[in-house]
């Protein structure tokens, strides 16, 4: 029965990991990196 | 003892082997990124010089000079000028080749005169003497005011010698080529009293190319310096003469050529290979051998990876105890990460012969070829980079389109590039191929090698249609040119072919993989479970009407119908039947719907997804390959789903229809709108539709 409660756990973790990558990939949009420019480099 | 790590800018113009020399110093310690806010490749790599010494190496875009007309080529300027960014190199070191030195030399002297220590490698050594060029290096060192390496990369040979110059950079001067002063006396000296602190060519590079990484008032550039474009291209142009002067001057001292020596083999070869006949004919057999191999010498270890995963899916099942995460392994995980190593050997075998292409010289032949033809329908020879690039992935494809001066030309290449065969629709065509296309042979060519290139030239055609359609009905004028360089015929070189085979496959893995996987676990949990009575009493139900029948039916086979009954009640089957009124006319069953439906993000996922459905929904026999159960999936009049019809639709559809979020993406970025992702979405997924459906009814 233990062993259940721990399979039911590891089967939510993966699901849970695989939802949050893909709302992340799709959904989440990236900050552009700016540190590579000097102040006043205008393009940006 | 502290470590030192030096910076190196590795800059050339295109074709001079700049990337076989990047190669050759860092092996595989190499990372391809982006440049901030851009998405133009930014490719680095680390190199050990010696026990205390490293290099950190950053191969720049290739361009013929610090005059930027492309994002590409204003990525090296971006980063010669700026101080601050935090690859500044310590040294740059500028690749030519043997044979083109003089055109070469022009982007040298405009990175030496920025007074950064500059180094000169000068490549592909071995061909002096079969051209009978020889080199003065000392005098070319002494005229160039640099230090030198004469090297092969191709033979590897003089890599130790660059090596040693890099970490000994402090010693080569600083000293300019050119003094800025003479393109125009009166203008660069009211400059020089203007900005008294800074570097004069650096100013000049301001002026002219949109960057400003001086902290200068901008103003103060803009009111009193700034001319009108035409006046600005004249002293550039100026620039360029007196560079040509100094150039030809080293050069008489330095260089002696001997052209009876030199031997014609080159243009011989031209002259058959871009034969207006010939030319075509030779291509089109190397099209045929391309994807006669890619099917042929693929099918053994695809073969060999499908029964390694349905055995390994199996044995899973049979150790691990029953429960959900068993499962999840054996009917998601497993079959999922299958459904992307798989394609693994036909990803390789394409790039393999894309870049034996490429190191060959053959390609740039191609793009003149192909000139011809674009311009009929509205392209430039140019839209050939992106259209090839195209067969690997369409998102570095039109990026590659920023080279295309003509914003119309790029834009319409742009459009229509996502209609050429990428890579993420070879799975898909593959495994659909190999489902309905029997393994025969006409003429000794392979009829299933046969059809995958009809896809591909299919493909091609449809996008060059609609740039003629595009042509006509975008009302943009603006003037092209077309200048293709030829470089020499070259054996391809292993290292790179194989490094460049390697970060294509490692991309699909890394890159589609993921997505596959994280796809295919949520995909196996909407399929294991289900709302209501018709899932949770599925063995009860489908015992009942198996009684009720009064037929006797064998207990595997009765678990099958329990599992497939499951599944047709699961969250997936109740989406997929959701959907069937749109897609039935197409020939597709809810599965299939399914499959569609979530690769519209992205392609691959069509297979992983199948993969998953068919494990799911098909308990009888575990070591089945995911092929044969799909190929003997039948619907409820016992027809096979995957038929002739139902296959060539899917193809079709798959060929045209716009299933690529990333490359959505990448369409907004570069045509700054989204107006045109959008056209292209409607357009392109409306077409495929309307050809499947044709398809299908046609052939059912």
């Amino acid at each position: 029965m233990e062993f259940m409660n721990l399979q039911d756990i590891l089967t939510y973790v993966c699901l849970t990991l695989a939802i949050v990558f893909l709302i992340r990939k799709f959904f989440w949009k990236k900050k552009a990196n700016k540190k590579g420019c000097g102040d006043d480099c205008n393009c940006h | 003892m502290n470590s030192k790590t030096i910076k190196v800018a590795l800059i050339g113009n295109p074709n001079v082997g700049k990337t076989s020399v990047f190669n050759q110093l860092t092996g595989l310690n190499q990372q391809v990124g982006n440049y901030p806010g851009i998405t133009v490749d930014k490719k680095m790599g680390i190199c050990k010089l010696n026990q205390i010494t490293r290099a950190k190496i950053i191969d720049l875009p290739g361009t013929y000079s610090l005059n930027a007309n492309s994002i590409d080529e204003n990525v090296v300027i971006e980063l010669l000028l700026n101080k601050n960014d935090e690859d500044f190199p310590d040294v740059a070191v500028v690749v030519t080749e043997v044979e083109n030195l003089k055109r070469n030399l022009l982007l040298f002297t405009q990175i030496k005169d920025l007074e950064i220590p500059t180094l000169l490698i000068i490549n592909m050594s071995d061909r002096m003497q079969q051209k009978g060029i020889e080199l003065n290096i000392p005098l070319l060192e002494t005229e160039l005011k640099t230090k030198i390496a004469l090297i092969s990369s191709r033979k590897n040979i003089g890599i130790d010698y660059v090596k040693k110059l890099i970490v000994n950079y402090k010693n080569i001067s600083t000293e300019p080529c050119l003094n800025a002063s003479s393109i125009d006396e009166e203008y660069f000296n009211r400059l020089k009293k203007a900005f008294p602190n800074q570097l004069l060519y650096k100013l000049w590079l301001v002026i002219t190319q949109d960057v400003n990484f001086l902290n200068l008032e901008r103003n103060t550039i803009e009111n009193n310096f700034t001319r009108s474009h035409s006046d600005l291209k004249k002293l550039q142009q100026k620039e360029t003469i007196k560079r040509y002067q100094f150039i030809n001057d080293t050069l008489k001292i330095s260089q002696k050529i001997d052209k009876s020596k030199a031997t014609d083999f080159q243009s011989k070869l031209d002259n058959i290979l871009t034969h207006k006949v010939f030319g075509y004919l030779i291509f089109f057999c190397i099209l045929l051998l391309i994807f006669q191999s890619i099917f042929d010498w693929s099918s053994i270890p695809m073969d060999f990876i499908d029964a390694t995963f349905s055995k390994f899916s199996a044995i899973t099942k049979e150790i691990l105890p029953q429960g959900k995460f068993t499962d999840l392994l054996s009917d998601g995980i497993i079959p999922g990460i299958g459904g992307i190593i798989i394609f693994i050997p036909q990803i390789a075998f394409l790039f393999l012969f894309i870049s034996v292409l490429e190191e060959s010289g053959y390609m740039s032949r191609v793009v003149f070829l192909m000139d011809k033809i674009m311009r009929k329908f509205g392209l430039s020879g140019k839209s050939i980079v992106p259209l090839i690039s195209g067969t690997a992935c369409a998102i570095p494809a039109i990026m590659s389109a920023r080279n295309i001066e003509n914003w119309k030309e790029r834009l319409i290449t742009i459009l229509i590039t996502p209609f050429i065969t990428c890579s993420a629709r070879l799975p898909v065509y593959a495994i659909i191929i190999s489902l309905i296309i029997p393994e025969k042979r006409i003429l000794g060519f392979s009829l299933q090698g046969l059809t995958l290139m009809a896809l591909y030239l299919l493909a091609f055609f449809v996008a060059i249609g609609s740039a003629y359609i595009l042509n006509k009905a975008l009302k943009l004028k603006c003037k092209s040119y077309f200048v293709v360089e030829m470089p020499s015929y070259k054996v391809p070189q292993f290292k790179n072919v194989a490094l460049n085979v390697l970060e294509k496959t490692k991309a699909f893995v890394t890159g589609a993989g993921k997505i596959i996987l994280a796809f295919s676990v949520v995909l196996w949990f909407l399929g294991s479970h289900g709302p209501g009575q018709n899932f949770e009493k599925a063995q009860e139900i489908v015992e009942k009407k198996v009684f009720t029948s009064q037929q006797k039916i064998n207990p595997s086979v009765l678990k099958n119908n329990v599992a497939a009954y499951k599944l047709e009640n699961s969250y997936i089957g109740i989406m997929g039947k959701t959907i069937e009124p749109v897609i039935k006319p197409l020939g597709y069953d809810w599965k299939i719907g399914i499959a569609v439906l979530s690769s519209f993000a992205v392609r691959e996922v069509f297979v992983g997804t199948l993969a998953t459905i068919y494990s799911v929904g098909n308990q009888n026999d575990e070591e089945a390959t995911i092929k044969m159960k799909m190929g003997e999936d039948v619907d409820a009049n016992g027809n096979k789903i995957f038929n002739f019809a139902t296959g060539i639709s899917l193809l079709l559809f798959y060929a045209f229809a716009m299933q690529c979020v990333s490359t959505l993406a990448i369409v907004k970025k570069e045509t700054n709108s989204w107006k045109w992702p959008i056209i292209q979405l409607v357009f392109m997924t409306g077409f495929a539709y309307m050809v499947a459906l044709i398809a299908y009814q046609s052939l059912k």
